[in-house]
């Protein structure tokens, strides 16, 4: 009898337990009729019950608060329809106490007719009374699988009416269960029965020692039937312990399975799970993102999940210039034609709606809100004397400092992510055995599961392949260097071959270009893509060299194909800086030009310089400057668009067409298309994510002058998306080695980090040293941008603060102040570098103790397993015997009553698990030790 | 599979079943017209059979309505860990000898990856997963092993709570 076993599930069931012995007693009570006894019961149970709470609260600390919520409002519910039903049980009650009065002065055989009686009226009353039961089992249930207090406390709080209540609905339960019981018990075990039978038998005189003992093995049946959950046993053998006890227990099983589906915990959770799936629904393409995920590996998901955040980002740039400055200057400020900057000049006003000219963003696009020159330069527009300059100044400052700010904040997060680390000391095994999702009905989600899984695979082989490699390292270390060298020799060549055609291309540019032919006239381009197209294979085949982990190489490759990709933006932004200087000159001439206009103007057609109603002119024939912030702009938007138009038709013609030929002329070729030279096209994660960050950086330079930036870049990035997703499905193939990219990749970010800043330098140095154009934009009249700040600080706000302003910015102030700062960089930089050496230091230690207990855990499993055996050997001995015994009784189960005796007949087996005759608890127990 | 979907079935047999027998002996249902009809999320999982041979009292895979019972009981999110994590051994034990041998970590690979891995890889993954779980060094997973395995994903990943009614999602 091994009692110490259940000990370990005693705390469980302790709750319900009580409870239940507590209904016996008071059964007793009742049949006997005795008043006298009943104050010292109480007191007793009482006692009993603080004992219980005491341990209770002593062992189980560690239930939560909400845990305790919870039981504390199923109780409630339960005392609400226990009230409820009060009074019909109270009748029932007091008839059955009659009967049962009866009954016991009667013999045992006239107690099973009541018991049928018993049943009728349970029978009777069914559904009423599952509703209790069913409340009442969550509330057992969430006793014992919570081990929770909370309840008892409620207990105590409680009065005793409702005690009295309480006991008297359960009454009928348990009267018949105590008899239920007794017949079981009487048919299985000795020990019991005899208790048992003295219970029934002695009813009448129980000393309280005896009832002690009656309660014990009560107690025993209920936690046997509270943890029977709990136990590996089929449904059968369990169906069978509890019919053995009695018609209402069965019932009880038939709930327990019904319970389990509807509980309000259950209902919970359901709504948790629910809103996360909702959570999930609401991330954008996230279900295109796991899909190809699954399909393709984590590296390319990387691209997407960054293509992804950038839409993000372009998002929150589109809301600020639309929001802040397209809008209101459409809205309110002076309407198209009403003055020179917001016109057509006559002379383009004839090809002002081409297809072509708009499509190259001039005519009547040219002259609109799209583009800087468009702004009026009047301080507050609209009744909302907004202010426009100022706006669009600080829109455009606003943007920069918010991508800034936004990459660092998530490189940072990232870095966190990485130093977290996880545990992969059972990386393989917890694939293997818990990657399938059982919740999956869908065939098209378990083919992607299917498919992730085999993915999830392979880059866990290629990271352990990796790890185990231990090639020649000299031969590496050699072929690693001559790589680099290599790739330095083609970046410096490709450097100087831009440098070169940009200076020559200068020098025609000085002589005239219409001498030149087409070669000369686009030489740069044509150098700049060549460059572009042939340079990054050239990189992937030196890479081939380094023999490094795939992860590594496309690190690598990103980092040198952005360096080539740097010469095109050099070139980029010199030949602007360049178009600039002539717009500038050419502004001077019409500045001076204009003063002459103006003069023959008023000269030709007001010869007295009387009061005379000032001249009308048209707006389209007032002569006007270059504006090269407009042509800034506009250069920066063709950019994108031919940038996303060689993205798109590349896409179509490299990755469509290829794939298409060679799905339909495998069939009527000499080789195998499919496997050989040509084959279906991988897809360029290094290529599409310096795409994706180059473009950015366009839209960063330009968005100052080309307020429609971030708008077009919005939708290339949404048309991309889908486009890509759906090319990379239908006609690319996964990479041959698929390896692990974290999801979120520090790597890009510090690209695109860089991209920013070398992308705001231009920007900055324009708008800080070039002064304005005269005649248009938000800032015409004034020397330098910037001074629009002055200006709405004198004008605007009051006095002592534009004084408190200038002292601020006073060089006495400013230099301590960045003193201060790098002070607490640099602070702050040593703070977390210890802080990562004292992370690392405590990973190595848990690593080390990890591979400490694993070598314990084998000499003490190697222990166990020895003492196993011995006890094996003096176990069968005893077994046999006391199989001899049990083989009086009928089998119960056929496949599992041979290795051990019959769990129905009570606590013996109560841990075992079939199969496992004594193995678990006996290593358990050595473990334990 | 959906719990609520699970949930009903589960309570309309009950039901029926209550109401047909009334305490007479179990209508014996054959499970491949139960899992045909009834459940869909049996249909893609790559254990299926398995998993009725597990459950079913014959060994074959021939499930009476207390086998079905038997194993919604343990597949429903309540049940406690340790009765799944035992299932769950059984399940992956297709040689049923009480341990999960190479044989078994092979069948179970198949059968997750649809035979996309080499023979090559399937040998090395099955040797790392001993390599890791097998605490005892006998070359095979015990219950044990097992167990302890999944507990230490369990804490790893603070899964306390199953998701759904699955063995351990780790997702």
């Amino acid at each position: 009898m091994p009692r110490h076993k259940l000990k370990n599930t005693a705390s469980e069931s302790d709750g319900k337990d009580n409870e239940f012995s507590l209904y016996y007693v008071e059964v007793e009570e009742n049949s006997q009729g005795g008043q006298e006894k009943q104050t010292t019961r109480d007191g007793k149970r009482r006692r009993e019950r603080n004992g219980e709470v005491s341990r209770r609260r002593a062992s189980e600390k560690r239930t939560t608060e909400v845990d305790n919520k919870r039981a504390g409002k199923k109780h409630e519910k339960r005392h609400k329809t226990a009230r409820k039903e009060g009074e019909k049980h109270e009748k029932r009650q007091r008839r059955k106490n009659a009967d049962r009065e009866e009954a016991e002065e009667e013999s045992n055989k006239e107690k099973k007719n009541i018991k049928n009686e018993r049943t009728k009226t349970l029978k009777r009353d069914d559904e009423k009374e599952k509703d209790v039961k069913k409340k009442r089992k969550k509330h057992v249930k969430n006793e014992e699988d919570n081990a929770n207090s909370g309840k008892t406390k409620q207990k105590d709080c409680h009065d005793m009416p409702l005690k009295e209540k309480k006991k008297k609905r359960k009454k009928p339960e348990t009267t018949s269960e105590s008899e239920s019981k007794s017949e079981s018990e009487s048919e299985s075990d000795s020990a019991p029965e005899s208790k048992d039978n003295q219970a029934v038998g002695v009813l009448g005189s129980l000393t309280p020692e005896e009832l002690e003992k009656l309660k014990e093995a009560v107690d025993e049946r209920k936690k046997l039937i509270a943890t029977m959950r709990g136990k590996p046993w089929p449904m059968k053998k369990k169906l069978v312990v509890l019919r053995s006890s009695c018609v209402l227990q069965r019932q009880e099983t038939l709930l327990i399975i019904s319970f389990l589906y509807y509980s309000n915990c259950q209902k919970w959770m359901k709504f948790q799970r629910d809103f996360e799936n909702f959570k999930t629904a609401c991330i954008p393409w996230e279900m295109k993102i796991k899909e190809i995920e699954s399909h393709f590996g984590s590296s390319v998901a990387s691209y997407f999940i960054f293509l992804r955040w950038m839409y993000g980002i372009n998002m929150i740039l589109f809301g600020l210039t639309f929001g802040l400055v397209m809008v209101p200057e459409a809205l309110m400020g002076k309407p198209y034609g009403s003055i020179p900057r917001k016109t057509v000049p006559r002379e383009e006003e004839t090809s002002a709606m081409n297809f072509a000219v708009l499509w190259d963003f001039g005519g009547y696009a040219k002259y609109s809100v799209l583009f800087y020159g468009y702004y009026n330069s009047q301080r507050a527009i609209g009744w909302l004397k907004f202010r426009l300059p100022l706006s669009y100044f600080l829109v455009g400052v606003g943007t920069v400092a918010y991508s800034y700010m936004v990459v660092i904040r998530t490189m940072a997060r990232n870095a966190n992510e990485e130093g977290g680390g996880d545990d992969t000391s059972f990386n393989f095994s917890w694939k293997t055995f818990t990657s399938w999702d059982y919740l999956i009905g869908n065939p098209e989600t378990a083919d992607n599961k299917f498919a992730s899984i085999t993915t999830s695979f392979k880059e866990a082989i290629v990271e352990e392949q990796e790890s185990r490699k231990d090639d020649n390292i000299h031969l590496t270390r050699f072929l690693r260097v001559l790589a680099n060298f290599l790739v330095l020799c083609c970046l410096a060549g490709s450097g100087y071959l831009i440098y070169f055609v940009v200076r020559r291309s200068q020098k025609f540019a000085l002589l005239g270009l219409e001498n030149y032919g087409w070669w000369e006239r686009n030489e740069v381009n044509m150098v700049m893509s060549l460059l572009g197209m042939f340079c990054p294979m050239l990189f992937d085949v030196i890479s081939t060299l380094e023999n490094y982990h795939p992860r590594v190489a496309l690190q690598w490759q990103l980092g040198r194909i952005f360096a080539l990709f740097l010469g095109n933006l050099y070139t980029f932004i010199i030949a602007l800086m360049d178009a600039i200087q002539l717009k500038r000159a050419e502004e001077e001439i019409v500045k001076t030009n204009m003063t002459i206009w103006q003069a023959n103007l008023y000269n030709g057609t007001v010869p007295d310089n009387s009061t005379a109603p000032p001249i009308t002119v048209h707006p389209a024939d007032i002569p006007r400057g270059p504006c090269w912030e407009t042509m800034v702009g506009q250069e920066f938007v063709r950019l994108i668009i031919s940038d996303t138009m060689t993205t798109y038709i590349t896409l179509l013609i490299g990755d469509f067409l290829r794939a298409v030929l060679v799905r339909f002329l495998n069939n009527c070729w000499c080789w195998d298309l499919e496997y050989g030279f040509p084959s279906y096209s991988e897809f360029d994660v290094s290529g599409n994510v310096l795409g994706l960050i180059f473009n950015q950086g366009m839209i960063w330079m330009g968005a100052f002058y080309a307020p429609c930036l971030p708008a077009l870049n919005l939708l290339r990035l949404h048309v991309s998306m889908y486009l890509q997703c759906w090319a990379v499905m239908c006609c690319n193939v996964p990479q041959e080695r698929v390896f692990k990219a974290s999801g979120s990749n520090n790597f890009y970010m510090a690209m695109l980090l860089v991209i920013l800043f070398l992308s705001t330098l231009p920007a900055i140095y324009t708008i800080v040293s070039i002064p304005p154009s005269f005649d248009c934009g938000p800032f015409s009249g004034k020397t330098r941008m910037f001074d629009v700040i002055q200006e709405t600080l004198e004008s605007d706000f009051p006095a002592w603060f534009g004084k408190v302003f200038s002292y601020a910015s006073n060089p006495g102030l400013v230099l301590p102040f960045l003193l201060l700062l790098v002070l607490a960089i640099y602070y702050l930089q040593s703070t977390s570098k210890t802080y990562k050496r004292v992370n690392m230091e405590l990973k190595k230690k848990l690593q080390t103790q990890n591979e400490e207990n694993k070598k314990k855990n084998k000499l003490a499993a190697l222990k166990a397993a020895n003492e196993l055996e011995q006890a094996r050997k003096t176990g069968e001995q005893h077994s046999s015997s006391s199989q001899h015994t049990q083989n009086s009784e009928p089998p119960v189960s056929s496949t599992h009553t041979t290795t051990r005796p019959p769990a129905s007949r009570g606590h013996t087996s109560s841990g075992h698990l079939p199969g496992h005759p004594q193995q678990p608890q006996k290593n358990s127990h050595s473990n334990r030790k | 599979f959906r719990e609520h979907e699970g949930g009903h079935q589960v309570s309309k047999l009950v039901k029926r079943c209550t109401r047909k027998r009334k305490g007479l002996s179990w209508s014996r249902l054959f499970w491949r017209i139960l899992f045909k009809k009834k459940m869909c999320f049996m249909q893609d999982n790559p254990f299926r059979q398995r998993i009725a041979e597990v459950f079913s009292e014959d060994g074959e895979g021939n499930m009476t309505l207390d086998d079905f019972l038997d194993m919604f009981s343990v597949l429903s999110e309540m049940a406690p860990r340790d009765l799944k994590a035992y299932y769950a051994f059984k399940i992956y034990d297709f040689n049923n000898d009480d341990f999960i041998c190479k044989s078994d970590l092979e069948k179970t690979l198949n059968k997750l990856t649809r035979n996309e891995l080499t023979e090559d890889e399937v040998r090395m993954v099955c040797e790392k997963v001993i390599d890791e779980a097998d605490l005892d060094n006998d070359g095979r997973l015990s219950l044990e092993d097992f167990q302890h395995m999944i507990m230490r994903l369990l804490v790893h990943k603070e899964l306390y709570h199953f998701k759904g009614i699955c063995w351990f999602n780790t997702t």
